[in-house]
């Protein structure tokens, strides 16, 4: 982890030397709405995975390399939630609900690519979430408890976005597609004798504002019109 | 199919929407120059199954139905060729690309397929099974010549896969399993890269090639593997020259991916052949015909299909 935080620094202070810092970074903010969906297995026969709504926001440091090209990182704070429904064992009544609430913070590395117009952007990148706390409440029989997981996790993310043009700061609207690519394992889910996979799967819809640094919307204008 | 299936595929779908249908007054101006699929002076026909590398903002569609020929299926040591049963092929499937600059695009593909025993024999010896997948990437070109055109693509599959065993289920019961299963659903997530190279000859004959690997999770849960898929073929467009607005393609494919082969370590070739309407500038709808050996489970070798699908893509 230590090598992968220097290697990155290190990219960025070599991209940094070839061109003026003013014109190519712009910072920002953004909130919005997550949709968690344990993907994949449930335990088998005996239950189904249903996505609530979460929060998520986070801050935003872009690093434009070119007209087309950015790099975007984005630590933030996510309670992301879902819901467990159980049912009975012939699978036709659901007969109580586990109601899932995971806080974490994320790290997302995103590689940007602007439309002509400098107002679209496409986005694929990773995202590392590190696990504050995972809640399990069930809402028949009232208790709570928290659940050993993987403090790690590990995303793969494609998005899009675009910048309404009202001057600055630039207000952006993001929809963003994470799919989780590590498995699950924890007991709440599965039975010993079933080899699961299931993984998280978020699609977040964000609105943020973003503040171009020094010449950046000089260099890098909004357009009307492609070229 | 479950209610909770077909939640999922709506949100999917509405995820397509949302991305791609409001961004397109903000991206009209970039699509305007480019709406056929052509390289050199030659336009090609999109074929399902074999990807273009144009980079191209188009939504396409495809529907198709086919059926085996010559299953020899047995019950445990107990040949039944006596009795009629085939299996029957359906396919169901939405892309749509974006282009982002003139070298890059994102896509998103959507598909249903599914293999069907229809009579008691292939019931019982080959069930049901569909998959349902969902793959997003990125399209990027690699380069450029006079008459050619060489692409790739980085993306990644999400595929549930739902096994039907009806023998399997009448089995656990004789044998006093405990947990006699009917049905399993096993979900697949997949890296997979490709490339697709196109050369257009002249504006009636161009060639096309492509090459997809993936690897990732298989449907033996625990397991981890590669699959692949090549094709090449040749395309013939009769409407520049002859004023014929009508083209032909003829592919070879050979695939193991595990959204078209079910099962894990085999493989399937086919022939592709499609006529499609060529006149429109922003529009191809054709009829593409395949001739496959495809394996199944309990056969010794791959068993025929014939399988017809309607096609049709619109470039914005």
């Amino acid at each position: 982890m230590k090598i992968w935080t220097v290697a990155f620094l290190m990219i960025i202070l070599m991209l940094s030397i070839v061109r003026p810092l003013d014109a190519q970074f712009s910072l920002g903010v953004n909130a919005g709405t997550t949709r968690m969906k344990f993907s994949g297995d449930a335990t088998a026969g005996i239950g189904k995975f249903v996505p609530e709504p979460g929060f998520s926001s986070a801050l935003r440091v872009d690093y434009r390399f070119t007209d087309a090209i950015a790099l975007s990182l984005q630590p933030g704070y996510s309670l992301l939630r879902s819901k467990y429904k159980v049912k009975n064992d012939s699978g036709t009544q659901v007969i109580d609900s586990t109601q899932l609430s995971m806080n974490s913070i994320s790290l997302p590395l995103h590689l940007i690519v602007w439309s002509e117009n400098g107002r679209f952007y496409a986005l694929a990148g990773m995202q590392l979430d590190y696990l504050l706390s995972l809640k399990g409440e069930t809402i028949k029989t009232p208790y709570s408890t928290g659940y050993d997981t993987k403090d790690f996790y590990l995303y793969a993310q494609f998005g899009a976005g675009f910048i309404l043009n009202i001057g600055k700061p630039y207000l952006n609207f993001e929809i963003r597609y994470s799919q989780g690519i590590l498995d699950l394992t924890d007991p709440l889910f599965h039975q010993d004798s079933f080899l699961p996979r299931t993984k998280l799967t978020n699609i977040n819809i964000l609105v943020g504002i973003q503040w171009p640094l020094g010449r950046y919307s000089e260099r890098y204008p909004l357009k009307r019109k492609s070229k | 199919m479950r209610a909770s299936t077909t939640y999922h595929w709506i949100i999917k779908i509405l995820f397509l929407v949302f991305l791609g249908f409001p961004l397109m007054p903000v991206l009209k101006a970039q699509s305007d120059t480019l709406k056929n699929p052509q390289v050199g002076q030659h336009v090609f026909t999109p074929v399902t199954y074999s990807k273009l590398p144009l980079i191209t903002t188009h939504f396409s569609t495809h529907t198709g139905i086919g059926v085996s020929s010559g299953l020899v299926s047995n019950i445990g040591d107990l040949p039944v060729d006596g009795l009629p049963g085939e299996v029957s092929f359906v396919e169901m499937g939405f892309a749509y690309q974006q282009k982002i600059r003139e070298w890059v695009a994102a896509y998103v593909n959507l598909a249903f397929s599914a293999r069907l025993g229809i009579e008691l024999q292939s019931i019982l010896t080959q069930g049901f099974s569909s998959i349902t997948s969902f793959n997003i990437g990125w399209h990027l070109r690699l380069a450029e010549g006079k008459k050619s055109l060489l692409s790739g693509t980085v993306e990644l599959q999400n595929h549930k896969g739902s096994f039907t065993n009806v023998l399997g289920f009448v089995e656990d019961l004789l044998n006093d399993n405990p947990n006699p299963s009917l049905s399993e659903t096993v979900p697949l997530l997949v890296a997979a890269t490709g490339l697709r190279y196109a050369y257009g000859l002249s504006e009636t004959v161009g060639f096309k090639a492509s090459a997809d690997f993936a690897y990732g999770e298989t449907y033996t849960r625990g397991k981890y593997g590669f699959s692949f898929d090549g094709s090449a073929g040749i395309d013939i467009n009769f409407y520049p020259r002859y004023s014929v607005p009508v083209s032909f393609v003829l592919i070879y494919d050979l695939t193991s991916m595990p959204d078209f082969v079910y099962i894990e370590g085999e493989r399937s070739q086919i022939i592709h052949a499609k006529i499609a309407y060529t006149k429109a500038s922003d529009f191809n709808l054709g009829i593409e015909l395949a001739y496959m050996k495809y394996p199944f489970n309990n056969q010794e070798k791959p068993v025929s299909v014939m399988f017809a699908a309607l096609s049709a893509r619109y470039y914005f």
